[in-house]
């Protein structure tokens, strides 16, 4: 929780904080100056993997500027409110620097022109946001809030990486500009579905929208100032600044304009509905951002171009008055100790200044005349009354317009006015003056452009250009006409003030809902969290049990699976040798391989389980010698007698260690998975070595020792030749590995026979 | 006589070995100088391994823009082998820096440690310039064969013991089953040199359908997958990993895995180029397989070595993506992702050889609640490290992650991409754990007990800048993973 009385304490050298205001100040004031010097778009390249042709190129239109202006505008509120908000804090100067990294995050965001870049940007501002979120890491809750903010939006992320890389192999390029221009190219591309699918849910985690969006809220763990900066003015946003980037050159698509707009409402109204159970003013807030986010989504998959010219005035509507009502927020938690709304009357006695600047932001967002929020809700209903919409639709967006007066009314009345009738531990004080100076300011600001919307129309009429390539953004006209205005918004207002006034009951009414919340998407998101650790328990204890035999199992039974898959697709036409073709010593030799591997059924002991593992390995040993190999029979005759000599030692000398105390129980004798797996492996290899048997034979060695052998090596001795001439180098290795066998044994013996003594 | 010796020393190029060779050369006089140092200094031993590894990377460098060939055509030190190499010397150096002082904190400063990783990184090199199977085969057996004792190095620990046991009884069994497929190649093309193996079946197109040849890509498949550690011949690694000593553990996720997967790259592109049909399909599946098992045993693991051994599964799962793309993003995104991994598994590991104290009890989540504020240094590299393992923006991990999946989805594999992706999603969850504990959790203990021993700093701060360099440069290295290719 924040901290209160840390204000107070230790106030030293009050200016030294200040220090963090200069960079975003000084982004600020250059962007100011650029955008009166330097028409607008603005772009440059810089290279950087050019493999991939991903560069970062630059290019800032109307719609980057906005957003541009709203980052670095509002980040020097924020950090000047932080100064205040944070004073004494021992982390504060962590806080700043995260938020310089993210402010600096989102402005590579929204002037990259590269999808691969911008995504970089973007996952960078949610590791920041988890960062900062989990920033009063004291409570379990606030670890867990910023944990799942970082999943949720981590995850939605990697989706995007999915989709722009997609968008990327379908359009032939990274670039954004290239992108839209390309667009009627690959319009009808099937993959194109897939592709937005992924960006949606990319934009959709980041926007907080249906069903992802239950992380904003829990994200107020946040101290105020990066809950106002990033989970209302900018970061939630990105999301919705990415659909509005693509939304030229999707636009016409139905897929688009359909997911867009259902998505987009159907959040709006669940957070609607959301907003009136809480009673935390900040949560208040947090769920009016998501409808407000909703209808931003809804305004970028509405087609046209009043609809690019609403979304645009919203973005920044939106940021004038939301991030003041932040800021109010935090100056409560501050002077009042407390963010209920229960516990929060009258505080306009103690707080004017606080009071003011609430009363003028929630005007602006009630959409009362003279305010920017009544412009923005001018174009917005003559954006929707020219796209023929669903009546459905209107009528939701009419509820969420409500709501949203509601809690206004809630932020402005209810809060400051009144009488103060509660018990209090502490008088309420008024926040200092840092705290008071941005949340003015942003009112004030959205009063001077409510009153002048001119001022205001070249940029955001560049900003909708940028959505809607052909609007001209000259023609551009902001000023309204009051009167039908009020005669349209009049029944929205009545309705939100009656709203306002029924807070309580319908608070009480709707808290018989929650039910459905308990089984809405942040529970799938819990059951999610809790059974993956489960299903993990379990097959681990299944798979990962440590038993070597069971490991050897596993693989066995896959190899066989494997060859019996490729042996029955092959279609089997293999065929036994013929019998009389074998000679009797193979046969022999043959047998006593067999009897050996029968035997080992048979035996427990591991001593003439060894004897019996000799047996097979001087059954191959005859094999090779009565096949023409005899120095490889050599070698497999020694090395197999000096295993069997060293492994018997060391067995024997493991025994002495056993101890009689400790019952081993006794081993089941037939298994029948192990009797099935091996006999299946087994008939897999015999069937593998029938197939290999029916290739022709090829001659080509046998006739070249044949001819070779006398002109050579003046041998006649076919066998002989190819042993000490031919491949004398390969009876080396040969001796060599006997010699090494000999010597590695001799120490082991010796050492054991040493012990013994 | 002379007619035979020329035939024998024929095509001898002591060049296209020359960096493997200086490894052994340096690795014996290691172990003859062990002989005469003092019990239990293993220090002198670590440095000499060092300079071995330094002037091994100079004659490896040189197989770059002077390729070397050599013993009739079965090695090849070619762009595609300097570069494995290079990966192969760093995750060796890495692991030399940070072994030291843990050798003498754990209690075993055995010399012999030393020469068996540069022994293991020669047969890495083998296994990437083998242009034959039977030279890929030698450098495998001498590769296992080392780490088989690295592992089980730790003679009085169980679990050590266990490990070597195990990785040498597994590891023989699907040793066995690589030189069937290689004799089942053999018996088909008559030849054991890949490049001609491919000729082979290129010019004799009945062949492929053969189940012999099959057969003997899927055996072959098998015995490199188990090394790589891909589902579902990855139930040695997390034993092994866990049991064994922990820079080895990182050494084997890294550098020899690596080397597994180029030569399985070298065999399978341009061996059996005409399969890629089949074992396309079963690297599929395998991949998909490798991940989830991979990122679901970590899930629940509060063990942070086990957590971040068992996810080295996962990552293998990655790579197998690039390899099932097979195309030229796909497969230099592997050269690159193993070159990334490197750095980052190698670097978190290196932290936990300073943050654990003997016998290595304390390394789990509990035991670094606060460790990030506590000690900074430590905590920001172990954040680092975990953000590029996650695979997130301006580290290297995602700069690797983005190549292998634009491979696979340029190659029409996007399911694939899409179940990759989201398997990064869920490793999100347990390694953004280890931060929430670093940061997020109030210290338990001050950590007084760290001592920051020189080695494995340095092997941190290489990391660190090798983690910023791939993620925020990575076109240079990239362009040469691409040039590294042979096709």
């Amino acid at each position: 929780m924040d901290n209160p009385e840390q204000n107070q304490t230790s106030k030293k050298g009050p200016d030294s904080t200040l220090f963090h205001l200069a960079i975003p100040t000084l982004l600020f004031s250059c962007l100011v100056w650029w955008l009166f010097y330097q028409p607008l778009p603005w772009s440059f390249q810089i290279a950087w993997v050019p493999s991939l042709n991903i560069g970062f190129s630059v290019f800032v239109d109307g719609l980057s500027a906005q957003f541009l202006l709203m980052i670095s505008g509002i980040g020097c509120l924020v950090f000047l409110y932080g100064t205040g908000y944070l004073a004494g804090h021992k982390k504060a100067n962590h806080v700043f620097l995260l938020l310089l990294l993210f402010m600096l995050a989102m402005i590579g965001a929204v002037v990259s022109d590269n999808l691969i870049v911008l995504f970089v940007f973007w996952e960078l501002t949610s590791v920041l946001s988890f960062l900062l979120v989990g920033f009063n890491h004291e409570e379990e809750n606030n670890r867990k809030s910023a944990q799942q903010a970082m999943l949720i939006t981590g995850s939605g992320g990697l989706c995007l990486l999915l989709g722009c890389i997609l968008l990327g192999q379908i359009a032939g390029t990274y670039s954004i500009q290239l992108l839209i221009a390309r667009a009627p190219l690959f319009i009808n591309d099937p993959r194109l579905f897939w592709a937005l699918g992924f960006v949606f849910i990319g934009a959709f985690t980041k926007s907080a929208q249906f069903p992802f969006h239950f992380w904003l809220p829990n994200a107020m763990a946040a101290p105020t100032p990066v809950s106002a900066y990033l989970h209302s003015a900018t970061m939630v946003k990105l999301g919705i600044y990415l659909l509005a980037r693509l939304d030229p050159a999707f636009s016409d698509l139905f897929f688009w304009e359909v997911s867009l707009i259902t998505v987009g409402i159907f959040t709006a109204v669940i957070a609607a509905i959301q907003t009136i159970y809480e009673r935390d003013l900040k949560r208040i807030l947090a769920w009016s951002t998501i409808a407000t986010l909703g209808t931003l989504v809804m305004l970028v998959g509405m087609p046209g171009e009043g609809a690019a010219l609403a979304t645009a005035a919203l973005f920044f509507a939106h940021a004038l008055y939301k991030a003041p009502l932040f800021f109010v927020a935090g100056n409560l938690d501050h002077g009042a100790g407390t963010r209920q709304i229960d516990c929060l009357t009258g505080m306009r006695r103690y707080m004017p200044w606080t009071a003011t600047a609430a009363f003028f932001a929630a005007i602006s967002m009630a959409g009362l005349p003279l305010t920017f929020g009544f412009v923005a809700k001018d174009i917005i209903n003559l954006a929707k009354s020219q796209a023929n919409l669903l009546q459905l639709v209107s009528y939701a967006a009419f509820f969420v317009n409500v709501v949203s007066v509601a809690v206004a009314a809630i932020a402005a009345i209810h809060i400051f006015w009144g009488q103060d009738t509660i018990p209090r531990k502490a008088q309420p004080h008024e926040a200092n003056l840092r705290m008071l100076f941005p949340p003015l300011v942003l009112a004030a600001t959205g009063l001077l452009f409510g009153l002048r919307p001119a001022l205001i129309d070249p940029l955001l009429g560049l900003a909708a250009q940028s959505m809607a390539p052909g609007l001209d953004p000259n023609k551009v006209d902001l000023s309204y006409d009051a009167i039908p205005v009020i005669e349209a918004t009049f029944g929205t207002l009545a309705l939100g003030l009656f709203t306002y006034l029924r807070w309580d009951w319908l608070h009480n009414k709707f808290n018989r809902l929650q039910a459905i919340q308990k089984r809405g998407p942040e529970s799938w998101y819990n059951a999610v969290l809790e059974t993956l650790p489960l299903v993990a328990v379990r097959s681990t204890r299944v798979f990962q049990n440590g038993m070597l035999p069971r490991y050897l199992l596993t693989l066995i039974a896959t190899v066989a699976a494997l060859l019996a898959t490729l042996l029955a697709a092959s279609g089997l036409n293999w065929q036994w040798p013929e019998m009389e073709s074998l000679p009797f010593p193979v046969l022999g030799a043959s047998m006593v391989i067999a009897a050996g591997a029968l035997a080992t059924f048979r035996v427990s002991d591991h001593l003439i389980l060894l004897l019996v593992g000799g047996m097979v390995g001087y059954g191959s040993a005859l094999l090779f010698l009565f096949t023409g190999a005899p120095d490889l029979a050599l070698t497999q005759f020694v090395v197999e007698t000096i295993f069997v000599v060293v492994v018997a030692a060391v067995l024997v000398k493991l025994r002495s260690f056993r101890n009689e105390t400790a019952k081993v129980p006794p081993e089941k004798r037939f298994r029948p998975l192990h009797f099935l797996v091996a006999a299946s492996f087994g008939s897999v290899f015999v069937i593998l070595c029938l197939l290999v048997s029916a290739l022709p034979f090829d001659p080509a060695l046998t006739d070249f020792y044949g001819a070779r052998s006398l002109l050579d090596a003046n041998g006649r001795n076919v066998v002989n030749i190819i042993l000490v001439d031919f491949r004398a180098l390969d009876t080396l290795g040969e001796i060599s590995v006997l010699g090494f066998g000999l010597l590695a044994a001799y120490p082991l013996l010796k050492q054991i026979r040493e012990k013994r003594r | 006589m002379d007619n035979l010796m020329q035939i024998a020393m024929q095509n001898v190029n002591y060049g296209s070995i020359m960096p493997s060779l200086v490894l052994c050369i340096f690795g014996m006089a290691l172990l003859l100088i062990n002989v005469f140092l003092p019990r239990g200094k293993t220090t002198p031993a670590s440095w000499i391994a060092l300079i071995g590894l330094v002037v091994t990377a100079v004659f490896a460098a040189r197989g770059w823009g002077d390729p070397q060939f050599g013993f009739a055509g079965h090695v090849a030190l070619d762009k595609f082998a300097s570069f494995s190499n290079i990966i192969f010397l760093f995750s060796a150096g890495l692991t030399i820096l940070m072994s030291d002082e843990y050798l003498q904190r754990e209690g075993y400063p055995i010399g012999e440690y030393y020469p068996l990783i540069l022994f293991a990184t020669a047969g890495a090199m083998w296994m990437a310039s083998g242009t034959d199977m039977m030279t890929i085969f030698l450098g495998l057996e001498v590769l296992s064969i080392s780490l088989y004792i690295l592992a089980g190095m730790f003679r009085g620990q169980l679990r050590s013991n266990e490990a070597g046991l195990k990785y040498f009884l597994l590891g023989a069994f699907s040793t066995g089953f690589l030189v069937y497929g290689i004799a089942l190649i053999y018996g088909v093309s008559g030849t054991t040199n890949v490049a001609d193996i491919g000729m082979y079946l290129k010019s004799h197109p009945a062949m492929l359908g053969n189940p012999m040849t099959i057969a003997g890509m899927l055996l072959i498949s098998v015995g490199f997958l188990f090394k790589i550690g891909a589902a579902p011949f990855h139930m040695w690694a997390p034993d092994v990993y866990q049991g064994a000593p922990t820079p080895i553990t990182a050494f084997m996720s890294a550098g020899p895995k690596a080397a597994a997967l180029v030569a399985f790259v070298r065999i399978l592109i341009l061996g059996l180029d005409g399969l890629q049909g089949d074992w396309t399909s079963l690297l599929w599946v395998l991949a998909v397989l490798t991940m989830t098992v991979g990122n679901i045993i970590a899930i629940n693991q509060t063990n942070i070595k086990r957590m971040l051994a068992y996810s080295s599964i996962s990552h293998a799962g990655y790579a197998l993506v690039g390899l099932v793309a097979a195309n030229q993003i796909g497969v230099s995104g592997i050269l690159f992702y193993m070159l990334a991994y490197t750095f980052m598994n190698l670097g978190a590991f290196a932290v936990l050889v300073l943050a654990g104290k003997k016998g290595e009890e304390n390394l789990t989540l509990e035991g670094f609640a606060g460790f990030g504020f506590k000690r900074p240094f430590l905590g920001v590299a172990m954040s680092i490290f975990l953000i590029s393992l996650m695979g997130i923006p301006t580290t290297a991990g995602f700069a690797g992650k983005f190549y292998i999946f634009a491979g696979a989805i340029k190659a029409g594999y996007i399911w694939l991409a899409v179940l990759g992706v989201l398997n990064s999603a869920v490793s999100l969850y347990y390694y953004l754990r280890v931060m929430v504990y670093m940061y997020f959790k109030e210290p338990a203990e001050d950590y007084g007990w760290v001592t920051l021993h020189a080695g494995a700093v340095i092997s941190i701060i290489i990391s660190v800048v090798g983690v910023f360099y791939l993620g925020l440069i990575p076109g240079k290295v990239m362009e040469m993973a691409r040039m590294a290719l042979f096709f």
